[in-house]
């Protein structure tokens, strides 16, 4: 309360009609409710009408919504701010009616993707009105902050009253307000009860993931504006026709505790701004800005993405890190996209007893770069680029943020421990069927080890049922009767076909492979006889825990496999765990058209083996691709009640056992 | 200046101390205890009303609200007065049957009798205009959600605007095509039609209509009709001059077509198709209009062309005989021309 009577009394002391009505000793409600009105009538000439003709009516699935929507007057010849609300469905006409209710047609001129809003331009023959910019050192959470459209007549305005719920919100981008927000009143001016404009209304949220796909929050206590002080910065270059992107640097970081973690670069996207500038893995970013001069302290994930949210692409970055105890300065240009990421490939093998910090080369796939660069059996990997490791997840860092196009120099020991470097020109992942064969060093010292000891612990194997309560689903193992704690095993979960499915058909078909190269392959069932239903993606999760935490597993050689029905659940677990499943198996994938791909990342660079003879499914292998994944492709059908037919399934155990070559 | 400054020292006060501080020579200004009382009185002047429904989705209750001489309801006229007699049940519990003794079609509002019920009614002073900005209360019996003796619910809201359901929403389904108060609560609920919307000193604003929502933009409308046309209508009610409610889109008995005017638009092969005109007949009237080919039609008489269907839907409207205005955007002008057959 205090703060609305302050304000309110601050608007007051700028009002004569309102000082004159509070001597006329008015109670509180009808002070605010004068300075509403009269707020309302300040702002309403800034504020028009903004009307689209013909255009898409669906959008990504949504109904776009037709009907007026509103705009701020920004300049006096006729620069108009709105949302893009109204701007998916590709309009064939844009006008907008102006507070003297005459009509004027509009060019669309940039958009601001990062805020969801649009500038328009129209020709004036009289100056408009333009918005008067609210002082931001002034606000106050509480303070009231009033909606105002033109939803229902060009001249007046339609006004909402709530109050400044919150600043800094979408990454700053954005601040908060309980007033009534909708697609009517999109593009209008949230004011303050002085009539200024404290930012312009949008459909940002924080559920927006691509352009369209605009979660609806509106009639539900909470909108958002965009400060009007950040639209006019960015008007310079909008009327230059330029569109604006939120800015991207290209880097990830160490951990998921966002608040309580400093920012350590975990990865650099090769090619990226971040890249270029010079930024390194393990770099601790201490702070960031626009410029050196303009830098923002950074102590935690949290407060590294609000300084990032506001900043566009083509924008300066500045960025402060802490390398080896010293500080270091950086500059780069923001950019708008990425380049795509595609995972680096070396093609051999790591043994995996061997020493973490001098890995061993345990097999060399022919063809491969490792292969052309001299690498044999028995090598010793010393360093990447001159920089030694610590243990295994080094080296994948190191490989990971390596850029494909470019050689690395590899320093070697080999067999007679002679050390060497040797330069090796990286490929990606291969996409073709690689005919090779190898039995693993450490497999068969296994075999011999356990034959010798046989006093190991005994766990379960054969057809192993997973436990899983409070399901109607069944699940099951295939775990190989040679299982050895001392070999870490790769792990298949697949989806099958939906209805029931016959255990020992599928240990049949897949015991031989599980056995000779040390994999647990499990298979859930759907619950219904019909189909699967997108939660029982858990299932799959749970199985993967329980596994994981029964037998020893190679985190490298976790794949996830769906047959026809069960194909989009494999897909949908791998999108949401891409560092968990290196690779997806789709068999006879049913998948919709439209369903969404995240390019990929370091570390999240999942590779697919995609068979079926539709023809739908060439689209979907076509967009993954695009997206930096790797593929195998094999057109081949896959019966799924002869699982046994030996043939079909040996590509897929081929690229399953790829899946651990670096 | 002064006397700005001790007012500003007092509302902060006033606020953080509420009524416990006054000084007799100082303005009021503290939150008024006027609203406790306003809540108490303007309550007793609405009721619930139960008849029937209860099928279909439709409600079999709503709200109603007492005016003039205490013994008589203006409410929403709705399939819950299509039984003998509706029961009444007043702020203080009482259950009593009422009559319908006349409907507004045109409004939607319907008048009852009750019999020696003495009810502090509300008065309908036409002059009371709703302003955009101004604080307002609506008293319904939202959801049924109250019952015997329990008091209506009290909602806050501004009135957003002073809007008329025929000009703007052609998305809407509404009898009643006149003007309204649109406010930003959501006040018009399931029960809640026929309750009454308030301003700060308890005077009736409107009376609450019914659930209404744009079926091109999917947005629900939050809406009274204001207390100048509700008057109206009770007098025209008591007078027994009430008049059917006119078709909103009346059809043409024979009405204009694209083709005869001379239109030949772009080939309507998706949805939206927009009104593009691919080319004009020679010596057609679309030619004498000026209208040319690329063109694109914007409004046919102030109404929005959306697509090439809207046009279609519009033109049936208008007889053959009668010209009419287009708005047409030409490049970048706009541009009117009329049609005179």
């Amino acid at each position: 309360m205090l703060v609305v009577g302050a304000t309110l009394a601050f608007a007051m002391l700028l009002s004569p009609t309102q000082v004159a009505h509070a001597q006329d000793a008015l109670p509180l409600e009808e002070l605010e409710q004068l300075a509403f009105e009269d707020a309302t009538r300040f702002v309403q000439d800034s504020v028009v009408q903004v009307e689209t003709f013909g255009g898409a009516e669906i959008v990504n699935r949504q109904l776009t919504i037709q009907g007026p929507s509103s705009g701020t007057v920004l300049t006096a010849d006729g620069w108009i701010v709105t949302s893009t609300f109204q701007f998916k469905g590709q309009p064939a006409s844009i006008t907008v009616v102006l507070p003297s209710k005459e009509r004027k047609s509009a060019r669309l001129v940039a958009r601001d993707f990062s805020r969801e809003l649009a500038l328009l331009k129209i020709d004036v023959d009289e100056p408009l009105k333009p918005a008067t910019l609210s002082d931001r050192p002034g606000w106050m959470i509480g303070q009231w902050a009033l909606a105002i459209g033109k939803t229902f007549d060009p001249s007046i305005g339609s006004c909402s009253a709530g109050i400044l719920s919150a600043q800094g919100r979408i990454w700053d981008k954005a601040i908060q307000t309980d007033a009534k927000i909708s697609p009517q009143n999109y593009g209008g001016p949230l004011s303050d009860l002085n009539g200024h404009v404290m930012g312009i209304l949008t459909p940002i949220n924080p559920g927006i993931v691509t352009e369209g796909e605009v979660e609806q929050w509106y009639d539900s206590g909470i909108g958002f504006a965009v400060p009007l002080a950040d639209v006019l910065d960015r008007l310079p270059r909008m009327q230059k026709g330029e569109d604006i992107y939120p800015g991207k640097v290209g880097i990830r970081w160490r951990g998921d505790d966002e608040y309580n973690q400093p920012v350590v670069i975990d990865g650099v996207t090769p090619g990226s701004p971040a890249s270029d500038a010079g930024l390194e893995v393990d770099d601790k970013i201490v702070a960031v800005g626009p410029s050196l001069e303009k830098l923002k302290a950074i102590e935690n994930h949290s407060q590294f993405k609000h300084a990032m949210g506001p900043l566009d692409a083509g924008g300066p970055f500045a960025v402060v890190v802490e390398r080896r105890g010293q500080r270091k300065e950086f500059s780069c240009i923001l950019t708008r996209e990425l380049p795509s990421y595609r995972e680096p490939y070396l093609g051999l093998l790591i043994d995996p007893a061997s020493d973490p910090k001098n890995p061993k080369v345990n097999f060399v796939i022919p063809g491969s770069p490792a292969a052309n660069a001299g690498i044999t059996v028995g090598f010793i990997i010393e360093s990447i680029d001159g920089k030694p490791f610590d243990d295994r997840r080094t080296l994948e860092n190191r490989l990971a943020n390596s850029n494909y196009r470019a050689p690395i120099q590899v320093g070697i020991r080999n067999v007679a421990g002679e050390p060497s470097s040797v330069k090796i020109e990286l490929t990606t992942r291969p996409e073709e069927d690689l005919q090779w064969d190898y039995q693993p060093a450490a497999v068969a010292q296994a075999e011999k080890d356990q034959a010798a000891l046989g006093g190991e612990p005994k766990k379960e194997v054969g057809t192993v049922q997973i436990p899983i309560s409070d399901v109607q689903n069944k699940a099951f193992a295939i775990v190989p009767s040679n299982y050895s704690e001392k070999v870490p095993h790769g792990l298949l979960v697949i989806f099958g076909d939906a209805g029931n499915l016959n255990q020992s058909q599928w240990a049949e078909a897949w015991e031989p492979f599980a056995r000779e190269h040390r994999w647990i392959i499990a298979v859930a069932q759907s619950s219904k006889e019909n189909g699967w239903s997108f939660e029982e993606v858990e299932i799959g999760m749970r199985m993967q825990n329980w596994i994981t935490r029964s037998y020893s597993i190679d985190r490298r050689r976790i794949a996830v496999g769906g047959l026809a029905t069960g194909s989009i659940l494999a897909y949908i677990a791998a999108a949401q765990y891409p560092e968990m499943f290196r690779g997806v198996w789709l068999s006879n994938p049913k998948l919709p058209q439209s369903i969404r791909i995240n390019p990929s990342e370091p570390f999240k660079a999942t590779s697919y083996f995609i068979n079926g003879s539709d023809k739908s499914v060439d689209a979907f292998v076509e967009r993954i691709r695009k997206n930096g994944y790797a593929v195998q492709r094999q057109s081949s059908d896959l019966d799924v009640l002869k699982l046994v037919e030996a043939p079909l399934l040996a590509p897929v155990q081929r690229w399953l056992r790829l899946m651990e070559a670096y | 200046m002064m006397q700005r400054r001790t007012l500003l020292v007092m509302m902060i006060l006033a606020c953080i101390f509420g009524q416990t501080l006054r000084a007799d020579d100082t303005p009021r200004a503290e939150p008024s205890k006027g609203l406790e009382d306003l809540f108490q009185n303007a309550q007793r002047s609405v009721v619930k009303l139960y008849g029937a429904g209860g099928l279909k989705g439709l409600e079999s209750y709503q709200s109603g609200v007492v005016i003039g001489d205490g013994n008589t309801i203006l409410t929403s006229w709705s399939t819950v007065l299509d039984v003998d007699k509706v029961r009444v049940v007043t702020y203080d519990g009482r259950r009593l049957d009422a009559e319908v003794i006349g409907v507004d079609p045109e409004c939607e509002l319907a008048l009852l009798k009750i019999e020696d019920a003495k009810l502090p009614g509300f008065q309908l002073d036409a002059k009371i205009q709703a302003r955009p900005g101004q604080r307002v209360f609506s008293i319904t019996n939202l959801f049924g959600i109250a019952a015997g003796n329990e008091a209506c619910s009290y909602q806050k809201g501004v009135v957003m605007a002073i809007s008329n359901l025929q000009s703007k929403f052609v998305g809407l389904r509404s009898v009643y095509r006149g003007k309204v108060i649109v406010v930003d609560a959501m006040t018009n609920n399931p029960g809640a039609a026929g309750g009454a919307l308030i301003d700060l000193r308890g005077r009736l604003l409107g009376v609450i209509g019914k659930e209404l929502r744009d079926e091109q933009s999917g947005i629900w409308l939050n809406y009274s009709i204001p207390i100048d046309v509700v008057a109206a209508s009770v007098d025209r009610i008591l007078s027994g001059k009430t008049r059917a409610a006119s078709a909103t889109l009346a059809m043409a008995k024979n009405p204009h077509k694209p083709a005869e005017l001379g239109l030949v638009f772009i080939p309507n092969v998706i949805p939206k198709t927009p009104a593009f005109i691919d080319r004009v007949r020679k010596d057609s009237l679309a030619e004498k209009a000026g209208i040319q080919s690329n063109d694109l039609i914007l409004l046919i008489n102030e109404q929005r062309v959306d697509s090439q269907k809207a046009l279609d839907q519009i033109l049936q409207t208008i007889e053959r005989g009668d010209s009419f205005q287009l708005l047409i955007q030409r490049g970048l002008e706009l541009v009117r021309v009329q049609i005179r057959p």
